[in-house]
């Protein structure tokens, strides 16, 4: 069966959905365009300015996506996310920051956030960290992942291009999974072994390489691209032009 | 502070090993001057007669050594061929090989004592051949060890005094010295931040170096100051310059015809947005870079996984998703990477190299981090890329600030300042080169941290409990050898019993001269309390180190004359008197002095012939020792000894037969016998007479010393002072016949009555315990004066 790309953004709905994102900015003016380039992307945006809020919020209310401010008055970030976390909201977290100090990063990091960006940041940058962070989720709500003519059906372990079932193998399909969890972040060569293969096989790096060769060459005409950063791992990303 | 104190004790112990080494000369040099007298006076007494060569140890020898009053003294003397004439037989392996005229001083061990040893020889003429003789004499060092010792304290005293008045000096000349610096203290406080002109003093030489410091050091600070300030200026400059370019687009866009023109000049404003934003970014780094140079926040860390965890950071924005960046640090497992070093600061150095070779690069750029392990505890980390480079004489230029070489980049001109800072807050290495593929390659070395296991060695064990000896190995019996009655002594043992209930003192009354053998031969019974009424005889076994030392000042009445090395005491009143048979010298007065007594025998030699009482001093210990003494206090004694023989002289073993004989009339009269004896004779045997001289009385002590070997060393010693105590004393004056040596009881005894007993008096001459008794110990000298005496008169029985 062969169903139109416009027939699977009906069924499953994912893409284009707009996401229920949460700002959380004590700095109204920056507040303010950061609302208004999401709202002008289509998403639905609430903003909060106060920490002890926006926790008291996240407990009650649904978001798709939280865009946490580090430095906020009454409450930290951090201990924004903490409490999240604790309380087992695992929504998406992307944190900001105005020092590029790695300590910040490896608490963010640590206390649960997904991403982080470095105040001032690029406003197209921020709507494609967004973009990347909806992707990872949102389609586990509806058990499908899209990108533009790519698909994957979560449920059914699938992958179709134009709606066209890719047949991929049982460790192809492994690859896509971990690959799509991680979406935007750099992957170890050791990382993607370790996942892939349990402790019974032998966990080859070459092997891993091979999978990942022929998958990316059934993704070639999707915009799914897998990145090799040679010496490291690989990144998979959606090229969105 | 510390560093002085460590000085000064240093400079303490060298002065100290130069004093050791000067005071011991000296006091060497001192005592020497004794051994060569001792020597040489030996050697001028050796002569050849009777077919043999022979010494007559002269008295003086000994006695000059027994200035070094705690001191043993060993002698020999030996003739070329290695016989021994007299003296120490075993001393003579000691003795040098070659014969020298002048004295030679060497030092050794003996009998367990380290002594001062003089070799000297002489040659004898006899009829057949010359021969040499030498003699050597060994001394104990204590006396010249504790002059050195004396000599090395008030010498070190001088040092110390003349330290402290230089120490005062030094504190004058500190104050005086540092005056001017209260100056330079007045003038800083004083000044104006800003201030940083130089000081105008006039200083002395000992400051001027550090006005020159500190005038040097302002003048750093000033350029510092003004670099700081063109820094802000460029600062200012640069940041304006942007913002204006920034407000100026946007007012123009503000302006704009028509929506293409607004879109286009927003545009650019939002592209000068950008690079303000980049120039801001740039310049908070930079600040940051230093200042944590300054705060050093050193950790160690691993250089590997901050370049992974850089790389996948950077890759996480949407923009640098084109660029390939390589990593290759396959060349560096990560424990090889341990660096120390400020996480932070190289994180941002190498963010800005890589943003640097983006920036710098073609759209396909292909940018490679390599770690390399350099050699020598040294990696480095490169970035390459595959831009245009920058050329060779242009590299020192780029890394200054605010130098952006190519216009069109982009660049802030911070880039590679930040990574220079970075690099020499860590001593790193910055290197400029040319990649393989053209482009530019950034390489930071550093130096890897080195894991160095420090073993600290602590705790010295102080292993060795306290010694212990079992002083009262068996605490009932205290063993006591003497030569004095057992019926005498008793009463004294017994009173000590009964003061300390519980310990039996067993008493074995043993002739001098076999109490000296046994002794000398380490007889296994030898007693804890050796006692005896030969001065001369316990004088050599304490020279030869069979006694132990006691602590002195828990003594008391001991008397200097009798008292040696803390080791040998008297505790008796021995003089020699004469004693007669009252009846016969009814109404006729005894001779008063030696010289008279001489005389008084010669006159009456018909009416005295063979009634005349004498020691035979070939046998008798006693009586020996008193000979000799007379003989070396008086010319007399051999004119008596001459009257003696003309009035043919009885000789007796004993002074207590001699007593009898006179009590009975059997002997007119006896001379030389112990005194104490004779006037406890009196008491029951009324015809019995003791008559002292005017002129002189030589005086014996008895004497005790505790063994060496003594099992029951505590008690020993108790006894030791029981006897000289008040108590003791007592006890002997008043039940054991004896006198005692304690000036007190001597006066409250009852024989003190007709004849004031005291040494005080004059008339008592004591015979001093010290080395010089072991001249006629002598076995020469012994032979020469029995030979002597026997002589004198003549045909004995």
């Amino acid at each position: 069966m062969i169903l139109s790309k416009n027939t699977w953004r009906f069924l499953f709905a994912a893409y284009d959905k707009p996401m229920r994102i949460l700002v959380v900015e004590d700095n109204l003016d920056l507040a303010e365009t950061i609302v208004e380039r999401l709202q002008g992307e289509g998403h639905v945006v609430d903003l909060e300015t106060n920490g002890e809020t926006a926790d008291l919020l996240l407990k009650h209310a649904q978001f798709d996506l939280v865009i946490l401010d580090v430095n906020l008055p009454d409450k930290s970030g951090f201990e924004i996310l903490k409490s999240m976390r604790a309380g087992k909201v695992d929504i998406p977290v992307l944190v900001l920051t105005a020092r590029s100090q790695i300590e910040d990063r490896v608490v963010g990091l640590d206390a649960g956030a997904d991403d982080f960006m470095v105040k001032p940041f690029d406003f197209r940058e921020l709507g494609a960290r967004v973009r990347v962070l909806g992707r990872r989720s949102a389609g586990a709500a509806v058990n499908a992942f899209v990108a533009d003519n790519f698909t994957y059906d979560r449920l059914a372990r699938r992958a179709y291009v134009d709606g066209k079932d890719l047949d991929l193998k049982n460790k192809e399909v492994q690859l896509i999974e971990i690959f799509l969890s991680r979406l935007g972040s750099v992957l170890s060569k050791e990382e993607v072994a370790d996942k892939l293969y349990t402790y019974d096989e032998a966990p080859s790096l070459n092997a891993v390489e091979q999978h990942v060769t022929r998958l990316r060459k059934k993704l070639e005409a999707t915009p799914l691209i897998i990145k090799t950063v040679r010496g490291l791992g690989y990144m998979v990303y959606v090229d969105e032009n | 502070m510390t560093a002085m104190g460590i000085g000064f004790a240093l400079l303490l112990v060298i002065i100290s090993l130069f004093l050791i080494g000067f005071t011991r000369n000296a006091a060497n040099k001192s005592y020497d001057l004794l051994l060569a007298g001792a020597a040489l006076s030996i050697l001028e007494k050796v002569s050849y007669a009777d077919e043999e060569i022979a010494v007559d140890l002269p008295h003086s020898a000994l006695d000059i050594l027994s200035l070094a009053p705690q001191d043993r003294v060993f002698y020999s003397l030996t003739t070329e061929d290695g016989e021994l004439l007299t003296g120490n037989p075993e001393l003579t392996s000691l003795a040098p090989q070659s014969n020298n005229a002048s004295p030679q001083f060497t030092d050794d061990v003996f009998m367990d004592a380290r002594v001062r040893m003089v070799h000297q020889s002489r040659n004898i003429i006899t009829p057949d051949e010359r021969k040499w003789v030498t003699i050597t004499i060994a001394q104990t060092t204590i006396a010249r060890d504790s002059h050195a010792f004396s000599l090395f304290i008030a010498a070190l005293t001088g040092v110390a005094i003349i330290s402290l008045i230089g120490m005062g000096f030094v504190w004058l000349a500190i104050g005086k010295a540092l005056q001017p610096l209260a100056k330079i203290e007045d003038n800083l406080s004083r000044r104006e931040p800003t201030d940083l002109t130089e000081l105008q003093l006039q200083p002395p030489r000992e400051v001027a170096g550090l006005i020159n410091a500190i005038n040097g050091f302002m003048a750093r600070l000033d350029l510092a100051r003004q670099q700081s300030e063109a820094f802000m200026a460029d600062v200012a400059h640069q940041t304006r310059t942007s913002l204006s370019a920034l407000q100026g687009h946007l007012s123009l866009a503000a302006d704009a015809e028509d929506q293409t023109q607004m879109r286009r000049r927003l545009n650019r404003a939002a592209d000068q947005a950008g690079r303000a934003t980049r120039l801001t970014n740039q310049l908070l780094s930079h600040a940051m870079v230093i200042h944590r140079a300054e705060n050093q926040a050193m950790t160690a860390f691993d250089l590997k996984k901050l370049v992974r965890d850089l790389i996948s950071d950077m890759l996480r924005d949407t923009s640098l998703r084109k660029i390939n960046l390589i990593l290759d640090d396959e060349d560096i497992a990560s424990e090889e990477a341990m660096t120390f070093g400020d996480q932070i600061s190289i994180n941002e150095a190498l963010k800005n190299l890589i943003e640097n070779a983006i920036r710098h690069g073609p759209e396909t750029n292909e940018i490679t981090l390599r770690l390399v392990q350099m050699g020598g505890g040294h990696i480095s980390v490169e970035v390459e890329d595959e831009g245009p480079g920058i050329p060779e004489h242009q590299r020192e230029e780029a890394l200054e600030r605010f130098k952006s070489l190519d216009i069109k980049a982009n660049g802030t001109g911070l880039g590679l300042a930040i990574v220079k800072e970075v690099a020499d807050a860590h001593n790193a290495q910055l290197n400029l080169k040319e990649g393989k593929k053209g482009g530019l390659l950034a390489q930071l070395v550093f130096e890897v941290q080195r894991l160095a296991a420090l073993f600290i060695l602590a705790g010295i064990g102080l292993i060795g409990g306290p010694w212990h000896q079992d002083a009262f190995a068996d605490p009932t019996v205290l063993e006591i050898w003497g030569a004095t009655d057992k019926s005498a002594f008793q009463p004294v043992v017994d009173a000590y019993m009964a003061a300390n209930p519980g310990i039996d003192v067993s008493y074995t009354e043993i002739l001098t001269t076999e109490l000296y053998q046994r002794i000398l031969n380490n007889d296994p019974d030898t007693p804890d309390i050796v006692m005896s009424s030969a001065m001369d005889l316990q004088i050599d076994l304490v020279n030869k180190g069979y006694a132990q030392a006691l602590p002195e000042q828990s003594l008391p009445n001991v008397k200097p004359w009798a008292a040696w090395r803390s080791e040998l005491f008297g505790y008796t009143f021995e003089p020699a008197a004469v004693i007669y048979h009252k009846p016969t010298f009814e109404g006729i007065d005894l001779p008063e002095t030696h010289a008279d007594m001489a005389n008084f025998i010669r006159d009456n030699e018909d009416q005295l012939r063979a009634q005349i009482g004498y020691y035979d001093i070939r046998t008798s210990g006693a009586g020996y020792l008193l000979a000799t003494q007379e003989a070396r206090l008086s010319q007399q004694f051999f004119r008596i000894a001459e009257s003696l023989g003309r009035a043919g002289v009885r000789v007796f073993c004993c002074t207590g037969s001699m007593i009898d004989a006179t009590a009975s009339g059997e002997l007119k009269m006896s001379l030389n016998v112990i005194g104490s004896y004779a006037l406890n004779a009196t008491k029951d045997k009324p015809d019995l007479g003791v008559h002292f001289f005017d002129d002189f009385n030589p005086v014996m002590s008895r004497t005790v010393f505790v063994s060496k070997t003594a099992d029951n060393r505590d008690w020993a010693r108790d006894f030791v002072s029981f006897l000289l105590s008040d108590a003791g004393q007592s006890v002997i004056s008043e039940k054991s016949g004896l006198l005692p040596i304690s000036e007190t009881h001597l006066r409250s005894n009852e024989a003190s009555a007709e004849n004031v007993l005291s040494i005080d008096s004059g008339r008592f001459v004591p015979i001093r315990l010290s080395i010089g008794l072991l001249t006629y110990l002598d076995r020469m000298k012994r032979e020469k004066f029995l030979e002597s005496w026997q002589e004198a008169v003549q045909e004995i029985n």
